[in-house]
């Protein structure tokens, strides 16, 4: 008697602990790292990134860049990401040089916990 | 459609009518509806083998039930302020002898549920809170089919046995907008029991599958209202905004319960029950694109001491608990309009949990009546991962039941219920990003929580009689029975229930 109330407790015990949610890390390091041609060195940069999440239309922006990249906290997901700016660069023949620039994708995957793309500079 | 369920009910009266007449007498209803108060009682209904021997005595029913409910305004906007039904049913509890129990249930139920808002989608407290909605809403008409139907026996030392039920429900509005909602669902339950010593040892499985076709439609040329894919605490799936109106809802839900009873109607009791469920939201629209998937896990234990002779009494705690996990499923670029799935993200939490003591005393002499205090405390807590939103809310509440049944003459009974109860909020707080929210969600977001956060009153009373009528081996009974709600936010609710039919 004894011995099959405690079973059934142990069970109900075991089923109770089989209900612990595990969490899963919903954020994502994202690093955008950013391209420039060949012909041109790029001295300072200068921007905003902003990231627009496709499925929850959460926008994300940041002002701050390591180099040539950019990285935020975002929720894992799909991103379209626009980077507005200027370059400080030296050309070829090491004249220095400032441009407004762009770089954008229309869609780019952030799944991991830290996740990456890279994006080209367009000189406007 | 209707008429061939009337005939499916009225044949099935017509053969349990035939199997029993003549065996039932006046004592079989007080069995059968007597037994509120008993904790056996309770786990009897819910594991197949050990209903095999719930009651002694056979016993049918045809019921003509109607319904009617009004609140002030509604307590939750997404079910709506009031509702009236209709239902007919019947249902039958036969022992074929000794060792085997037949039984089984038909009903229809139509009406009317009157001012839901927020929500375009059937069964609510099912799948909350991943539903479809708008903020306009309207009167739903809604009916429903359900059949049951079970079978025990006994074989050796072991009692088994096992039931299938099945349930078709429709829910629709004839004005913009327009949800049509239709759900099936087919539920089994299986059990086994055999006595161990002083006591009964009975196990149980159950299995469900459910769908939900749910779609909403404009015929207005002045245009559409938004139709959202809600995520929880007022929070939606905004890349589908207008364009996923067309849904349907696929789940299973597998469960178990263990049940330690004593034979001899003194002792110790245990029983337990585990339940998983998981619901899939599909855009119907958007090739079967699976949105969402809500995964609910509940518990339920109760264990205590009861005495059930000429003086009854027990005494037992329990826990009711309840998980909902929400998982959204992130949708990558479209190609040739077939969405990829990139990954999915666990967005929504919430736990439930119920703790309670409960005791009654009675006695089931002449005059059966059965008191049953209980004291309990809830503890409620739902989350939004990202951008955080939290709800939570703790009450502790107080209820007592009073049982009467009383026997005036061979062939009249009466069964009086009444019950009051009351829950006082010892904790509440919302955190909500008021700023990236429309004005219409924080309407309802402070709506919601006004009512979360409230203290409730809530009474009960119910009067059966029943007159049978020896000659013709059968009964009459008549119900009345009305219960309200208060609460401290200036709300109230009533509802009136009366039903009427024959028992034989």
């Amino acid at each position: 008697m004894k011995k099959t109330i405690r079973t059934i407790l142990v069970l109900l015990l075991l089923s109770l602990a089989a209900c612990n949610d595990d969490k899963e890390e919903i954020f994502t390091s994202a690093t955008i790292n950013l391209e420039a041609a060949d012909s041109i060195k790029i001295q300072k940069i200068q921007g905003t990134a902003k990231a627009v999440n496709i499925n929850t239309r959460q926008i994300t922006t940041n002002s701050q860049f390591d180099n040539l990249s950019s990285s935020m906290k975002l929720l894992r997901g799909a991103y379209q990401i626009t980077i507005n700016g200027y370059v400080v660069y030296l050309d070829n023949k090491s004249t220095l040089h400032t441009h407004a620039f762009i770089a954008y994708t229309d869609y780019c995957e952030f799944k991991d916990i830290e996740s990456e793309t890279k994006l080209k500079i367009v000189l406007i | 459609m209707k008429r061939i369920f009337f005939h499916i009910i009225l044949i099935g009266c017509m053969l349990t009518t035939h199997v029993v007449a003549g065996n039932v007498d006046s004592t079989a209803v007080a069995e059968h509806y007597a037994k509120g108060w008993d904790p056996l009682y309770t786990i009897r209904l819910n594991n197949m083998a050990l209903y095999r021997s719930a009651f002694n005595q056979p016993l049918s029913q045809i019921n003509l039930n109607i319904n009617y409910d009004k609140q002030k305004e509604a307590f939750i906007l997404q079910k709506g302020d009031g509702f009236f039904l209709t239902e007919l049913s019947a249902e039958s509890y036969l022992p074929l002898s000794k060792k085997t129990t037949v039984w089984g249930n038909a009903s229809y139920r139509e009406g009317r549920i009157q001012n839901v808002k927020w929500n375009s989608t059937a069964d609510y407290d099912l799948l909350y809170p991943y539903i479809m909605a708008d903020s306009v809403g309207g009167n739903l008409k809604t009916e429903r089919y359900q059949f049951s139907g079970g079978y025990a026996t006994l074989i050796g030392r072991f009692s088994i046995g096992g039931e299938i039920k099945f349930r078709a429900e429709h829910e629709y509005r004839n004005i913009d907008p327009r949800p049509r909602n239709i759900v099936s669902d087919l539920a089994m339950r299986t059990g086994i029991a055999t006595d161990l010593g002083t006591h009964t040892i009975a196990l149980g499985l159950e299995g469900d599958i459910y769908k939900q076709t749910n779609s909403v439609t404009f015929y207005s040329e002045t245009g559409e209202i938004t139709e959202y894919q809600m995520t929880g605490l007022g929070t939606y799936y905004k890349r589908f905004v207008g364009n996923a109106s067309a849904l349907y809802y696929a789940g299973t839900s597998i469960g178990a319960n263990i049940n330690w009873i004593p034979i001899r109607q003194k002792g110790f009791f245990l029983t337990g029950a585990i339940n998983d469920k998981s619901y899939k939201r599909k855009a119907a629209s958007l090739n079967s694109l699976p949105l969402t998937t809500l995964h609910i896990t509940s518990i339920a234990t109760e264990m205590g001491w009861l005495h059930n002779n000429k003086t009854d009494w027990n005494v037992n705690i329990g826990l009711k608990y309840e998980s909902r996990n929400g998982e959204e499923h992130i949708v990558g670029n479209a190609s040739s309009s077939i969405y990829p799935i990139i990954l999915t993200l666990n967005m929504y939490n919430s736990h439930i949990t119920n703790y309670y003591v409960r005791g009654t005393i009675g006695s089931s002499k002449n005059t059966n009546w059965h008191i049953s205090p209980k004291i309990g405390f809830i503890d409620y807590k739902a989350t939004y991962l990202y951008p955080l939103r939290s709800l939570s809310l703790s009450k502790i509440y107080g209820d007592i039941e009073l049982q009467l049944l009383h026997r005036f003459s061979n062939n009249i009974w009466l069964n009086w219920n009444v019950s009051g109860s009351y829950y006082a909020n010892t904790n509440a707080k919302m955190t909500m990003p008021y700023i990236d929210m429309e004005q219409s969600f924080i309407n309802m977001m402070d709506y919601s929580f006004k009512y979360y956060r409230a203290n409730y009153t809530l009474w009960r009373t119910k009067i059966r009689g029943d007159y049978h009528i020896r000659e013709l081996q059968m009964g009459l009974f008549g119900e009345l029975g009305v219960k309200g709600a208060i609460c401290n936010a200036h709300n109230n609710g009533t509802t009136i229930e009366l039903s009427a039919g024959i028992t034989f």
